[in-house]
């Protein structure tokens, strides 16, 4: 499959942007209705995976298994 | 949460759905949908669209929430507590100055903080300068997370701000006394 790694850049670097621009929902949910409430994890869960999406987009190569577990990225 | 916290959320989860959406379709197309990378961003959308449904659910109804305190009744009750507290171990200076800070702002940040150091001076029946010195740095760390939320709130969406009173600005204040 073709591959370019300035693409991968390019979507990496939105989607840290996107990270840090929502970075602030889990924090106003823990903040208003205490961080063992549901929606502040669920919201925190959504942030981990942004996270990841933003490292996986960063380290890839071009050359990485296809399929991720089923453990992984799943949240709500 | 206020009206100004609903209108905050929905609009940043709104546009973050479809920042997200975009970023998705543009690793499918790249790596195929199969790819672990497309998986991850699916999920994420899923994700935030969960968290988006669920917040404009308990806009429409606040008491869907009531499984935790909100945010309101959390601080009105730690505004009280500390004020009983005081009044059980006789010291009337301080359940006045307690009632004095809470009357003038229910979620300033000091009841809640004393009321946090009496808690831990009866689970342990001690109380260390190490102790209260972590329980104020996490307080004022909260506060300042809390603030620049706001603060950010405000630059974004001033509109949602009805009066400077109820924006950053009392946030700052209460941080200030």
């Amino acid at each position: 499959m073709y591959f370019d790694q300035s693409e991968f850049n390019e979507l990496a670097t939105r989607a840290a942007a996107l990270t840090r621009d929502i970075a602030d929902v889990p924090r106003l949910l823990r903040a208003r209705l205490g961080p063992g409430h549901d929606l502040a994890q669920s919201a925190e869960e959504m942030l981990n995976t942004l996270e990841q999406l933003v490292h996986a987009l960063r380290s890839y190569t071009g050359a990485e298994p296809q399929h991720m577990s089923s453990s992984e990225g799943r949240g709500a | 949460m206020t009206e100004a916290d609903y209108e905050y959320l929905s609009r940043t989860l709104s546009d973050a759905r479809s920042r997200a959406t975009e970023i998705a379709v543009g690793v499918r197309s790249r790596v195929g949908a199969e790819h672990r990378i497309a998986e991850l961003g699916d999920a994420a959308i899923a994700q935030i669209e969960y968290v988006l449904r669920e917040v404009r659910q308990i806009a429409a109804d606040p008491s869907s929430t009531s499984q935790t305190p909100s945010f309101k009744s959390a601080a009105q009750q730690t505004a009280r507590l500390p004020i009983r507290q005081a009044e059980e171990t006789d010291s009337s200076d301080l359940a006045a100055l307690l009632a004095s800070v809470a009357q003038r702002n229910s979620q300033h940040w000091f009841p809640a903080f004393l009321n946090d150091v009496l808690a831990q001076s009866r689970s342990s029946d001690e109380i260390t300068f190490d102790e209260v010195e972590r329980l104020l740095q996490a307080h004022k760390q909260a506060f300042f997370e809390d603030l620049e939320t706001a603060r950010r709130m405000y630059r974004n969406y001033p509109h949602l701000v009805a009066a400077p009173e109820d924006g950053p600005r009392e946030l700052a204040r209460t941080g200030a006394e």
